[in-house]
């Protein structure tokens, strides 16, 4: 009670510097929690991604020829299935086209839109938790027949049914190809990329196109892990299977390059190209030197603030330890005191970094992981409320305002309780 | 047994360029319940003598001795620990916390120590504000208060904790002589009913007479 | 004067030395997030190599339907042939508008895409050529008045078109030629080989080059490191029309409304038998989508220069302002001896620039450390350095010279009004 009483005393005291404190705390806090925010879509555990921490990517297969030509892209069923199917630790394994196709989607008779496809099996439906608002998804046997098959997301049955529709069994064109719907889901979220399309169709996986270069296609692997295994056991695994791969690809002069698969959804967010191993201690180091950087000018600043805020009470700590009151005492109450200042800019930044993330940030923001868009959807996208509103953000907000504290109140507060009582006392103050 | 004890203390104080002697060997002894005003003219060392009676400041030379037991060299902690329990002060400024009312800043002494509960804290509060008759004043801020309630309000905090000794630094110093009179008499109260020793820095000659004992000092030195 | 300002700065050392470290901090910071928008904002002031008026210009995508589907016209075996006639038929529908100023087919042909095929070319049989690389991009004769390609020598939209209709060659200018004090000129009526042939095999060549152009970049962000060579696409001949992507459609201005609306209700404009055009929208729309990542980041990374600015500037307000407040004793002798308030503010401000210097002599020494060791890649080869070194060296100091004198500002201001009556009474 007293250390609010203090903050709104301040306040009238020295409203200039108390108030730059609140700003500038405000203002620190609100940039790093938007950098943390902004990071955690790659990271947090929301529908239809819940199981991130055990979702695996093998995407990509990248060929050397013994001429010194090369080539990469998606992998097909052959390479596909020959590294990455049976593999010990592996629970689920789904086959899926690694890039959506932008196809134009019509019912017979009307005007068609554009939207993303994307090829699935049957098992993509119990790695990824979607929810059905209407009708199933496709099983392996309609997989297996090329069943002309489709689900589709809410949006889109509105787009094209109008609202309120019941559309399973109804038929819509893919590309002048008709499809029935099976199914429709309604938690399609854009800033999840592998799983994200708003048209879904079984995948062709045995007549599925080869490139090229033959075991270069459109294909890619999703996979669930027990959770008794490691990630860098499954990649020690998948390893294993390259080099008989490659056993195999030397007699044809070839040899396929291994990039560190299988991915975890972060380090696949970070795979700029299929011929390339994503680096994610580069971002990493970024993020901590942005964080660093973000704590602490706002702390030298909040530093000089606190500084001026304690020298008006010079006098007072004087009293107080002529009363009997320890030097570290002195320091714990100034650090108590200024943390309520810290909290209350604090709060007022992790709000203003939600109110950021939610309305504007698709302005500052690229959240597709890609060099270049073609879709306009994509440029409007921003992190729903449920995948900011978690404990962990709240919980690294404190701790920033703690760290926050320390830097910016730390020396001043250790200096005032050092200055000599009986010159405190001589100081000017009531 | 005196109370205060020093022995051959100075106290000199060092800039970059200048060495200022405040006190030079100063020899002093003041008994239990004695009410002592200590007088001379501005910078004479009056001010620094209070600080190292008070713990506030350390000697650069000499034995200080209170209750009987030596102070020199003991830790901040113990220093904070004596003071807070054997020890008032009384200010020529209030030196009251503006930010705090009546009743917290008559607390404050309390709050440093342990074995209280916080009824029993604000009991003896009331009661010492009572007595000083401020009971009607506790919820106000210092700034809603005259000069004289201000100094009676510091008294109550240098009393609160039940110290054997009150050190006073010009306690009328701010007050006109009608406040000042009333801030006497409630010193002097104190160290008749209660038995409290009071050291008092002062340069009002009227008052200085009407305590125990006069120190007088020049230029560092007891002259008297 | 000058020694006594000196000896303040000293005087007050703790404080000076917080914010030289936040000087010096900003300062490399800000040095490193111009270094990394410099080559975008540069590229942002050059030209596009066409007409800007984007939105008089559509793109439809050319689609066939699939054998699969029902809608499938079955030709036999002159599936191909007749397919495309069905598709020149249909430009032909969008030739016959009086809104319609140009149509073009085109592959790779347009900016706003992200595709190249790059290849470098040197003058056929001539060791004496500089070799270069260059984006290869196919059109029509009708792209050149869709896009409204801008010659180098001064030819009309119309001399350009006959020259590609004479089946020869566009070339763009290319950096190197700048940097080594030779004209692309001298490269025109000579056919070019590409620097990628295999050494025992007979080099490919292009037609002869017919004139010079300015480079179409693939967007507005892009370093024009990269020259353009346009190639002709005959639109009559079967196997060039099949690899054509879109049709490009130049409108008359401001008539696109039209164009739109036709689109949508006359279907012979989107479809005859298996030939297909979908998708259609402006090149402006094109342009939004592509540059919305770089726009996004370029965004942010000037919102990190403002924070940097704005972290500046309170870090000066508050330290001097309180410093201004310490002072007014002193400020109020100075006036009563005989200072101006002038006098006053230039004294502040001298005492900031020290600082600042002294923040940008360390963060000099800091950043070139940080470059050399490559903790932070800078481009410093052949023609970047202006790019990397000189536009963020020149940037940042603007920048923080305004940062700082804004900070001091207010401060200053407070300075400014002391009054020393009151002021001396209240010490």
């Amino acid at each position: 009670m007293n250390y609010i009483r203090q903050i709104l005393y301040d306040l009238k005291q020295q409203p200039l510097v108390t108030w730059i404190s609140l700003i500038g705390t405000a203002l620190a806090i609100f940039l790093i929690m938007a950098v943390f925010m902004v990071n955690r879509v790659n990271v947090v555990e929301v529908s239809p991604e819940s199981n991130r921490s055990r979702i695996l990517y093998g995407s990509y297969m990248d060929i050397y020829f013994d001429n010194g030509s090369s080539g990469s892209g998606g992998l097909t069923y052959e390479s596909a299935h020959e590294i990455y199917s049976n593999l010990k630790g592996i629970e689920i394994l789904s086959f899926i086209e690694t890039w959506n196709t932008t196809a134009e989607i019509n019912v017979p008779g009307q005007q068609s839109i554009d939207i993303e496809v994307k090829g699935v099996d049957a098992n993509f439906w119990k790695i990824y938790d979607f929810h059905f608002s209407q009708g199933v998804p496709f099983d392996s046997i309609a997989v297996d027949a090329g069943a002309h098959y489709a689900v589709i997301t809410e949006d889109t049955a509105v787009r094209l049914f109008g609202k309120g529709e019941n559309v399973v069994g109804r038929e819509i064109q893919i590309d002048m190809v008709p499809y029935i719907i099976t199914g429709v889901v309604n938690n399609a979220n854009p800033l999840m990329p592998n799983s994200y399309a708003r048209v879904y169709r079984p995948v062709k996986l045995k007549d599925s196109d080869p490139g090229w270069i033959a075991y270069l296609g459109e294909l890619g692997t999703v996979m669930l892990r027990h959770d008794n295994v490691t990630r860098d056991d499954i990649a020690k695994e998948v390893q294993a299977r390259y080099a008989a791969f490659n056993n195999r690809l030397q007699k044809e002069g070839m040899q396929a390059m291994y990039h560190g698969t299988p991915f975890d959804t972060e380090t696949k967010s970070l795979a700029f190209g299929s011929n390339t191993t994503p680096d994610i201690q580069t971002p990493r180091r970024q993020r901590l030197i942005t964080y660093i950087l973000l704590l602490l000018l706002p702390a030298i600043n909040l530093s000089s603030m606190t500084r001026s805020r304690m020298r008006h009470r010079v006098a007072e700590i004087g009293v107080r330890r002529a009363f009997g009151c320890r030097r570290s005492r002195i320091v714990w109450q100034l650090l108590c005191e200024n943390f309520f200042i810290t909290l209350a800019g604090g709060i007022v930044g992790l709000g203003l970094s939600m109110i950021f993330i939610l309305f504007i940030s698709n302005y500052f923001v690229n959240y597709t992981g890609d060099f270049f868009i073609d879709n306009f959807d994509q440029t409007v996208t921003t992190p729903t409320f449920e995948m900011l509103f978690n404990w962990d953000s709240f919980g690294f907000a404190l701790l920033l305002c703690f760290i926050l504290n320390l830097l910016s109140a730390g020396i001043p507060a250790w200096k005032a309780a050092r200055i000599n009582p009986a010159r405190a006392l001589n100081s000017r103050g009531k | 047994m005196p109370i205060i004890r020093l022995e051959g203390v100075d106290k000199v104080y060092r800039t970059a360029d200048i060495e200022t002697t405040a006190l030079e060997n100063v020899n002093l002894s003041i008994d239990k319940g004695e009410f002592v005003s200590i007088m001379g003219p501005s910078g004479c060392g009056k001010s620094t003598l209070l600080n190292i009676i008070g713990l506030l400041d350390t000697p650069t030379r000499g034995i200080v001795e209170l209750t009987g037991r030596s102070m020199n060299g003991l830790s901040d902690k113990a220093l904070s620990a004596f003071r807070n329990t054997n020890i008032g002060f009384v200010f020529q400024s209030f030196h009251l916390i503006p930010s705090l009312n009546v009743i917290d800043n008559v607390a404050l002494p309390l709050g440093y120590r342990k074995g209280e509960t916080s009824g029993e804290r604000r009991k003896r509060v009331t009661e010492v504000l009572e007595r000083l008759g401020l009971g009607h004043r506790m919820r106000h801020l210092p700034s809603q208060l005259s000069g004289g309630q201000c100094q009676r309000v510091a008294i109550a905090r240098a009393i609160v904790g039940d110290p054997a000794l009150i050190l006073a630094d010009e306690p009328t110093g701010n007050l006109d002589s009608h406040m000042g009179g009333e801030v006497m008499d409630l010193l002097h109260q104190l160290n008749r009913e209660d038995g409290r020793t009071i050291v008092m820095v002062t340069h009002n000659e009227e008052q200085a007479r009407q305590t125990d004992r006069i120190i007088r000092f020049f230029d560092g030195r007891q002259v008297e | 004067m000058k020694r006594a300002l000196l000896k303040q700065i000293g005087n007050e050392w703790r404080d000076n030395i917080w914010l030289i470290i936040e000087l010096t901090i900003v300062t490399i910071v800000i040095w490193f997030l111009i270094g990394t928008i410099s080559p975008k904002l540069h590229a942002l002031f050059q030209p596009m190599g066409i007409a800007n008026d984007y939105e008089n210009v559509y793109i439809a995508s050319i689609n066939w339907i699939p054998e699969e589907s029902p809608e499938f016209t079955d030709f036999g075996e002159d599936d191909n042939h007749n397919n495309l006639q069905d598709l020149r038929y249909i430009l032909s529908q969008f030739r016959g508008k009086p809104y319609v100023e140009a149509v073009g087919v085109h592959k790779n042909g347009l900016p706003f895409f992200f595709s190249a095929f790059n290849t470098a070319y040197r003058a056929a049989g001539s060791e004496d050529s500089i070799g270069y690389s260059t984006n290869q991009r196919l059109m029509s004769t009708g792209m050149v008045k869709v896009l409204g390609l801008q010659s180098l020598e001064g030819l009309s939209t119309e001399q350009l078109t006959e020259i590609l209709e004479k089946g020869e060659v566009l070339i763009s200018n290319h950096p190197i030629y700048e940097y080594t004090g030779r004209n692309p000129a001298e490269l025109v009526g000579k056919q070019l080989e590409s620097l990628y042939n295999r050494e025992n095999e007979e080099p490919e060549l292009t037609p002869r080059v017919g004139a010079l152009i300015r480079a179409i970049p693939r967007s507005e962000f892009e370093s024009m490191n990269v020259g353009t060579t346009i190639l002709p696409l005959d639109e009559n001949n079967d196997e060039a029309l099949q690899g054509a992507w879109d049709v490009a459609i130049r409108v008359k201005s401001g008539m696109g409304r039209m164009l739109e609306e036709d689109f949508r209700n006359d279907i012979s404009l989107s479809r005859l038998r298996n030939a297909r055009l979908t998708e259609l929208h402006t090149l402006a729309q094109q342009r939004y989508m592509t540059q919305y990542i770089p726009t996004v980041e370029l965004r942010l990374y000037i919102s990190g220069i403002c924070f940097m600015i704005f972290i500046i500037f309170l870090g000066l307000l508050g330290t001097f302002w309180f410093r201004v407040q310490q002072r007014t004793g002193e400020i109020a002798l100075r006036k009563v001896t005989g200072a101006t308030s002038d006098d006053i503010v230039r004294r502040l401000i001298g005492e900031v620039f020290v600082l600042f210097a002294i923040a940008v002599i360390i963060a000099t020494v800091i950043t070139v450390i940080l470059v050399k060791s490559s903790v932070i890649p800078v481009y410093l080869e052949y023609g970047y350095w202006k790019q990397s070194v000189l536009t963020p060296t020149i940037g940042t100091l603007l920048i923080m010279s305004i940062a700082v004198m804004l900070g001091v500002w207010f401060p200053a201001y407070r300075a400014m009004r002391v009054q020393p009556a009151i002021a001396l009474k209240e010490e």
